[in-house]
């Protein structure tokens, strides 16, 4: 297992970190300015695929809690502890990006619109996540309670959204030329560049971040160890 | 003894508990009047000409739910004391039948305490509850439940770790966000003297979620108790 980690650490990071070049000359360099929103549209190529990112790592949550309850195995728990970390860590760049296109183009810096509510809640969510984590008295009531709060959380993800755009409005199309042809050609490769590469670095930093994870469960073990024989 | 027996059971001894110490409802309940004080000065109804009808379901609302707070977190931190935590686990109940009893009695002391609280804050601020009372009761009692079934789960976890105290709140009201959402919207409509058809779509809403987490809540409390 570890052997496989390694050599997709050793395989992503380079390409990764060519990728995130290209896409940086991509978006600043190559595509050009959007019709009605000009140059602040290009956080767009960030701004998605982070909130793509973390969509994805909280379901790795999801999934990751449901096998930990079924099988029992730290390995999952360690999975979900990593995914959470990322997750947030995409939502806040998600949350910090949005304001920053919609101070010039809305006019304000932020609204309480269906997906930003959403996405503001869900942060929350999975920080309580974290929170509850580090309040659990034993490793293994860790995994357990945060595992059902895994479930819980998503579970709570289309319902969360769905009420709020009960609640409110809609969320702009932003990828659209203004003669409505769709997208520019591109723009779109552009795009799609971007997911992958955050998609990407989201696989490498969750495998550095599960490596970590289950050093710290093998230092843990031989600490217990260690205590046991008293050494 | 079939589950439902069992939860009946539970249900019981804690209503009895409550009965003979009062302890959550008295907090909850004067927590909620508390409430209603500072919202009376936060909102300054007679200088500002604000209308109840506007903003009342919110503060309906925040009372509640924060009131409810309470008693949902008073339901597992009085079986702390003596490891009664421990004896309820060791009984011979299903984890379901655990959840499904403490559930129904937070639901019960919740809305006796909405109960009180309702009529209190028409006399505080004001306003005509005549024809909406029982579509508003409808609307609470509905609300409270999915509520309650998320508060008694998180509850359960939260009593054990660490500072109970701290956690409930922080988990409780992001993930119980869509019933405060509808909740407000129903009752904001109700206030206003609409029919319940114009929000019925939103009370079935929170029907549907009360089943899901209910649900969701039999299924994953066994994990939460096993120890």
């Amino acid at each position: 297992m570890e052997k496989v980690f390694r050599r997709l650490e050793l395989v992503l990071s380079p390409l990764v970190t060519v990728l995130l070049v290209v896409c940086l000359y991509r978006v600043f360099r190559v595509v050009p300015n959007e019709v009605t929103m000009g140059v602040v549209q290009r956080i767009f190529y960030f701004h998605v695929p982070s909130a793509w990112a973390s969509f994805l790592a909280f379901f790795v949550v999801f999934g990751a809690s449901v096998l930990y309850l079924a099988t029992r195995k730290p390995i999952w728990d360690t999975l979900a502890h990593a995914s959470a970390e990322l997750g947030v860590l995409f939502c806040t760049i998600v949350l910090i990006t949005g304001p920053i296109w919609a101070r010039p183009i809305w006019g304000t810096w932020w609204t309480w619109e269906a997906r930003l509510t959403t996405t503001l809640i869900l942060y929350l969510v999975y920080v309580a996540y974290l929170v509850l984590r580090g309040q659990a008295e034993n490793r293994e009531q860790e995994a357990r309670f945060a595992s059902v709060l895994g479930i819980i959380g998503f579970l709570d993800v289309p319902i969360i959204y769905f009420s709020v755009r009960i609640w409110r409005g809609h969320h702009p199309i932003v990828f659209k030329t203004a003669g409505g042809q769709g997208l520019e050609p591109v723009m779109l490769t552009t795009f799609m560049l971007c997911m992958l590469t955050f998609t990407l670095l989201y696989a490498l930093l969750l495998i550095l971040r599960l490596r970590l994870g289950l050093l710290r469960n093998d230092l843990e073990q031989l600490r217990e160890q260690e205590q046991a024989l008293g050494v | 003894m079939g589950v439902l027996s069992q939860a009946l059971l539970i249900c019981r001894k804690d209503l009895k508990q409550e009965l003979r110490t009062r302890e959550s409802f008295t907090a909850a309940f004067f927590f909620a009047l508390l409430l209603q004080v500072v919202f009376s000065f936060s909102f300054d109804f007679l200088d500002l000409g604000l209308d109840f009808t506007e903003v009342g379901a919110g503060i309906i609302w925040i009372t509640l739910t924060f009131s409810a707070i309470l008693s949902l977190q008073n339901s597992f931190l009085i079986e702390r004391e003596k490891d009664c935590l421990q004896g309820l686990a060791l009984c011979p109940a299903d984890a379901s039948s655990i959840y499904l009893g403490k559930f129904l009695a937070n639901t019960l002391f919740i809305l006796v305490v909405q109960a009180f609280i309702l009529p209190i804050s028409v006399v505080f601020f004001g306003y005509d509850l005549s024809a909406g009372a029982a579509p508003l009761a409808l609307v609470v009692s509905v609300n409270t439940v999915g509520f309650s079934a998320l508060g008694t789960l998180f509850s359960a976890m939260t009593a054990r770790t660490r500072r109970s105290e701290l956690l409930l709140p922080l988990l409780l009201f992001p993930a119980a966000m869509p019933l405060v959402i509808w909740g407000v919207k129903a009752t904001r409509l109700c206030l206003a003297g609409r029919r319940l058809e114009s929000y019925g779509y939103l009370v079935a809403l929170s029907g549907c979620f009360d089943v899901i987490f209910v649900v969701a809540g039999i299924l994953l409390f066994e994990y939460v108790v096993e120890d």
